[in-house]
This record gives C-alpha cells, structure tokens and sequence, in this order.
C-alpha cells in the first residue's frame, strides 16, 4: 500500500496543535481562570455577567445602607432629644399648674417653655448632609417656621407628606423618613401648637383655664412622638437585617463566581505535562524519520 | 528468421527506454518538494511482435512517455474541503476578533475601577441609580450618575466602532482575494488553451499540474465549480454557477458599493455576493463574518444601547429634578432610532446631560428629597426592557450567544481540517512523490540498464563470431 510521502508535514501541524494546546493551559495556569476567553465557556461566560451585576448591586447596596443607617440614626437621636425636651416641658407644665407659684415664677415657666419650643422648632429643622430630614420632599427648605408676632405663637409646617423609601436589592421596601407635620403639628397631636399654647397661657403670669388641658394634650401628644419614634426604629433594625443577608448572598455569590471560573489546578498541570511529553515525542519522532531515505544505503 | 541486428535493435531500444525511464525518475526526485506537483511514472509498451515463418519474434519494449498519477475525483474533492476549511477558518479568525472585544465578560469580581466592559457598565450605572435613593439630592451620588452613563456610553461607542472597522478591513479583505482570485482565473483560462492545444486528449501533465495548483488556490480564496469539457478544458463557475472560465476566456469578478459595503457582480452584471458568502473559501468566511456575524453582534449592542438609553430617558422626563424643573433626556440617541430600528444607537449614544442637577429623582412635582422617580429608574434594571429580558441579561444572553458561535465554527474548523489533511494524505500517497520508491525504481533501472548494456557486449561477441566463421584471431571488435 502507498503512503502520503509527505506525512511530515502532518506530523508538523500535530506539533502546532499541541503546542496551542499548551499556550492555553499556560495561560489558565497564568490567569487562574480557566475561562479567558467567550468561547472557552460561552455558558459560563454568561451566567459570570448575571453574577458579577449581582455582586456590584449587592456591593453598592451595602455603601448604601451605611449612609443610610447613618441618616436614620440622625432622626431616632433627634426624636430622642424631642422626647427628652417634652417630658421637661410636661413637669414644667405640671409644677405651673399646681397653683403655688407666684407670677413671676409662671412668667419665667413660660419662658423656660419658650426656650423647650425653639428647641424642638430646631431639632423639627434638623439637616443631614444638607438636607431637612423632617421636611417630606422638601429637603432644601426647612420644616418649620415660627410666628411669635401672635400669641400664642405658631409654628408653620413648610414641608409635605412625602415618604421615601429604599429599595433593597431583592425589593424590600424600607421607610427612610416621617414627614415633619405627622411628628410634629400632626393633628389631635400638635406639639409645636401645644407648647406654643402653653407658652401663652402662663405669660401673662396667671395660669389661663386652658393650661391644665394642655398639659394632658402635651403627655398624649409625648407619647404619639415615641410611636413615630418606633417606625424610624423599625427602618434601623429592618436595613441591618437587609445589609446582612446582603452580605451573606455576596459571600455565597462570590463562592459561586469562583467555582464558576476558576482553574483547577493539579488537572491544568496534569494536562500540561501530558501535552509536553506528547510534543517531546513528536519532536523525536520527526527528527528520527525525516532523516531516512532509500537513497542514503543506494551504492554509490 | 530473426536476425543478430534483430537482436542489436532490441538492446539499443531497451537502452533507450531505460535511459528515458530514469530521466523520469530524476525529474521525479527532482520535484519531491515542488508544490503541485504529481508523480509521473514511465510507461513502457511492448513493441509489436514480427511473425516469421509462423514463428512469433517479441521485438522488445518502448517508452511511450510519463503518465501523472493523478486522480481528478480526488483533486475535486481536495477542492471541496478546502473551500469549506479556508470558510470556517477565515470566518473563525474574524470571530476571535469580535469576541476579544467582550473578554471582560469573563473576569470575575466587582472591581469597579477598570472598564471590565458592557456587562459592569450597566450594573455601575444601575447601581448609581440605586445609590441615589438614599439622598437624591446628594450632588456627588448625582455626579456618580453621569459619569457612570458616561463610561457606559463611551464603552458602547468603543466597541460599535471596533466592530465597524473590523468589517471595513473585511470588506477590504474581500477585495483584495478577489483581486487575486481575478488573476488566478485568467491563469487558468491561458493554461486551458495551452492544454487543449498540447494535450486535448490526454493528461496534459506539467501543464495539468498548474492548473490544478492554480483550483487549490483558487479553492482557498473562494467557492468555485469545475466541469471538464471537451478538448480537456475546463469550465469554472461559482457555488451558485456564475460563469468565471470558460475554456480561454476568463471573466473577472468585478465589485462595487452597495449599502456601505462592497458588492461583487459577475460578467453578466449580477450580484454575485450572497452566492460568493455561501460559496465557501477565504473569500465566503469572510463574507458570513462581514455579513452575518458583524451586524447581528452590532444589532444586539444597538437594542441594548437603545433600550438602556430610551427607558431611562422616558423615567428621567416623567420625574422633577433637583431644581424642582421637569426632567429632561439623559441619553442622547440617532434621530431616526426607534425600538424596531435601532440602528446605531451603541455607536451613537451619548450624555447629553451635562449638570448633575437634570437627574429628575423626585415624582413630578414632588421636592428634592422625593426619591420615587429615581427608585424607578433604578428598578429598569430588573425589568424586561430589551428582548423580554432585562438589560444585564440581554448582555448576558449575547454573550454567550457569541461565545458559543465562537465555539461552534472553531470545532467545525478542527473537524474540517481533519477531513482535509484526510483527502490531501490520499491525494500524496497517489500523486506524491516517495523518494524511498524513486530510489528502487533508480536501482531496477540501473539494473535493467546494466542487463541491457551487457546483452549488448554479448551480442558483439556473437557477432565477430559469426564474422570470423569460427576463426578467433582474424578480426575482433
């Protein structure tokens, strides 16, 4: 039977192949990835897309989440100095009306009241990176104004009822902020109205009729503040929790990505030896028949 | 009666015969490496027999001339499988391009500070979007927002042009193996006259073996059909039959510009192109990339780009931005874009917003700290916006969708490859030359040379015999 007398040359191309075959587990060894191009593993490929958007959603969402913690802890320690401030103003109230003090003690009651108003007013207008927390949507002007050419004064409500919400990656919905008029001037629990009410009624240095109503309206009102407390509470405990199966799924992601991807090793090392041996032998063999020809054992 | 001379003509045709046998197998060894190349093996005839007085006398052999050892089924065959492999072999090269452009796809981790391509591109984006709910009217989450649309837009427009010019230099390529398929034609076309005036009835040799080196070529640029007709000429068409050799005429293929691309146009002023894609060759492989595999991967990038773009451009207008104005168009797109006709959108998509403060974060109508809008436009992200699949899904899907293309044409390449090393070793060991066989038939020869030589000396010595009638001194030779 006749050969290809040019079997060499096929033996040449087996020499490329295996040396591509060896470029490429150089190069997985190199990257530790066993995927380096599309085509290496198109499925592969595709699902490191989907996972890699996954992680960097998951990543942004944890920055997020601790701005945002940072944020609602600004309104719950704020709500706390509001409560503190009424329960002084409620026993303020309370020794007012207990009928013992003279008119300039009530005088300066009222004034001391006064005092708690503003700050309540100020803590109402408290900012968080620039921002009115208690303003609804209204976060570039402030909340509240304060009209003392009246008496008793009052307190105007500047924002809106706007409630925003953050969405956590697998769609939670966390409440981010209570707008200022359903804390502070919300109706049957008018705080600002109801201090400002109870500056009034002792300025004039006699108790008025109303000042005992007041003062009940004040610890109803104390109380409805501490619930609004509880929702800002609520967002803290709900957006930790979210922050944390965040990163949970990011470190099972993550895990999953590097199965995906990753090169194994020993198996790469293993193939690269054997493609090595495989050229060595080919190498010899060329080199042992390309020499041989009939013609070398002609007699000359 | 057979006389001596008889005898004497035998031995000096043997001896020329012999002669002529070995000065084929010195062209033989000659041409072991010459490409084309088909072994020519000597063929002797037995010279006619004389009869005399009823008594047949063989009158010895002759050289009638080399036969190539060629077998035209096979070359044809050869011709397939080449314009097949050179097909997937062009049309893998241009793929490798394209789908080194989406590498990034496959590295792993979120680092955000290099460009790992389209597919982190529009998680950054969506993620800035994301990270504005927060505090919508923080300017520095605002100023993330641009420059994430920025970096996704300049990652559009980057790899639409890559794109654009790997087909320009494809179509230039197409040129350039036509051009050089044109003068393989005329080259055959001359060779079809000189063989059907030297050799119309029979293996023209040398000049057999140009042609058919000239149809291996010509079946690695492109797909050709061959038909041998009378005379031995040949006939050469494309895959789909248009005329390109018929006996001594060629007719050129000639190109011209057609919806930005070139067009190639047969003698009779057809458009060829579709039959030449289909044909196979070089010519064939990179027509499907040029075609087929380029546009499909640029209308994905543009559907992507479009929807990204037109969906958010739409959430940005519904909403009030930081100064309390309705929202304007973030992205800019060609005019005549539309969601059934994206043409361009990747290469021509832009940020058309310039103040951070446009991004409409708030409902309509709302203040700067609503953050209803903006959790809207985050959610694009997760909605099925291109292709009833979300944007980082689309991404994903044509991914792998090029990915596995890739694959496909590179293992039929290797099968391809397989099938024609399988053809060109039948081709070699019928029509190669084998030194090993050179060198017996040299050693038989030179034998049969020597045999002939001295039956030569003998019959001399037979002959001053008889002219000396027995007497041994008288005259010698």
């Amino acid at each position: 039977m006749r050969v290809n007398p040019n079997y060499i040359s096929n033996l040449v191309s087996s020499l490329d192949a295996s040396s591509a075959t060896e470029a490429t587990l150089t190069e997985e060894l190199a990257s530790g990835s066993r995927v380096n191009s599309l085509s290496d593993d198109p499925v592969a490929a595709g699902e490191n897309v989907i996972l890699s958007a996954q992680l960097a959603s998951d990543d942004s969402f944890s920055q997020t989440a601790s701005s945002t913690e940072s944020m609602l802890q600004v309104s719950d320690s704020t709500l706390s100095s509001v409560v503190s401030q009424l329960t002084t103003a409620i026993s303020l109230a309370t020794e007012a009306n207990n009928g013992t003090l003279n008119s300039s003690d009530l005088q300066s009651i009222s004034g001391q009241l006064a005092g708690i108003r503003d700050e309540v007013l100020s803590l109402a207008n408290t900012t968080y990176l620039g921002r009115y927390i208690f303003s609804g949507s209204q976060g570039a002007s402030a909340p509240y104004t304060l009209n003392t050419g009246v008496s008793p004064a009052v307190a105007t409500y500047q924002g809106d009822d706007d409630v925003s919400y953050l969405e956590t990656p697998n769609g939670q919905k966390i409440q981010l902020n209570v707008p200022g008029d359903q804390i502070f001037s919300a109706a049957g629990s008018d705080v600002l109205g109801i201090l400002n009410a109870l500056v009034a009624d002792f300025s004039s240095g006699t108790a008025s009729p109303t000042a005992n109503a007041d003062t009940e309206a004040l610890s109803s009102a104390l109380s409805y503040v501490s619930q609004q407390r509880v929702v800002i509470d609520n967002s803290i405990t709900r957006l930790t929790s979210a922050e944390n199966y965040t990163q949970s799924e990011q470190t099972q992601l993550s895990s999953v990505q590097t199965n995906l991807l990753q090169a194994d090793v020993g198996q790469i090392a293993t193939q690269l030896s054997t493609a090595e041996t495989q050229q060595t032998a080919l190498s010899q063999v060329i080199a042992t028949i390309g020499k041989q020809s009939l013609f070398d054992d002609l007699a000359s | 009666m057979a006389t001596i001379s008889t005898a004497f003509n035998i031995a000096t045709g043997a001896l020329d015969a012999d002669q002529s046998a070995l000065d084929i197998v010195a062209n033989n060894t000659a041409n072991v490496n010459t490409p084309g190349y088909t072994l020519e093996a000597p063929v002797w005839e037995q010279n006619d027999s004389i009869t005399l007085n009823g008594v047949d006398y063989g009158m010895g052999a002759q050289l009638t001339g080399a036969q190539s050892q060629r077998s035209l089924v096979l070359d044809q065959a050869v011709q397939q499988q080449t314009q097949a492999e050179s097909a997937s072999s062009a049309r893998l090269t241009a793929l490798d391009q394209m789908e080194a452009l989406f590498s990034g796809a496959t590295s792993a981790g979120t680092d955000t500070s290099t460009s790992s391509g389209i597919g982190s591109d529009l998680s950054n984006f969506f993620d800035s979007l994301a990270a504005m709910e927060s505090n919508p009217s923080d300017d520095a989450l605002r100023e993330q927002v641009l420059s994430a649309a920025g970096a996704m837009a300049s990652d559009f427009n980057g790899a639409a042009a890559q794109l654009q010019s790997q087909q320009q230099s494809l179509d230039e390529q197409a040129q350039s193996v036509v051009s050089q398929a044109n003068t393989l034609l005329s080259d055959v076309a001359q060779l079809n006259l000189q063989i059907e005036t030297a050799s119309p009835n029979a293996d023209a040799g040398t000049l057999e073996d140009q042609r058919q080196e000239d149809l291996t070529q010509l079946s690695q640029l492109m797909g050709i059909r061959t038909v041998t007709t009378e005379n031995n000429g040949l006939t050469v068409t494309t895959d789909g039959g248009a005329l390109l050799v018929s006996e001594g005429q060629a007719y050129s293929i000639t190109s011209g510009e057609s919806d930005g691309v070139t067009h190639f146009y047969d003698s009779q002023d057809d458009d060829i192109t579709s039959d030449l894609t289909a044909g196979g060759g070089q010519l064939g492989g990179i027509l499907t990339a040029r075609d087929q595999d380029i546009p499909q991967a640029l209308n994905s990038l543009d559907t992507l780009a479009y929807a990204v773009a037109s969906q958010v451009n739409t959430q940005n207008e519904a909403g009030s931005d930081l100064n309390g104005d309705p929202g304007t168009a973030i992205f800019g797109l060609p005019p005549g874009a539309t969601e059934a006709d994206p043409a361009d959108s990747a290469a021509q998509l832009t940020v058309i917003m310039t103040a951070p403060a446009g991004i409409a974060a708030a409902a309509s109508g709302e203040g700067s700290s609503d953050n209803t809008n903006i959790t809207a436009m985050a959610n694009i992200a997760n909605q099925a916006i291109a292709g009833g699949t979300t944007a980082t899904e689309y991404f994903s899907d044509f991914v792998t969708t090029l990915g596995s293309q890739v694959s496909e044409v590179s293992s039929e390449n290797t099968a391809q490859q397989a099938a024609l090393t399988q053809l060109q070793d039948q081709v070699g060991s019928l029509s190669g030359v084998n030194l090993n066989d050179e060198a017996a038939q040299l050693e038989t020869l030179e034998q049969s040379y020597e045999a002939a030589s001295k039956l030569f000396t003998t019959l001399d010595q037979v002959m001053v015999s008889a002219l000396n009638l027995g007497v041994d001194t008288s005259y010698s030779s």
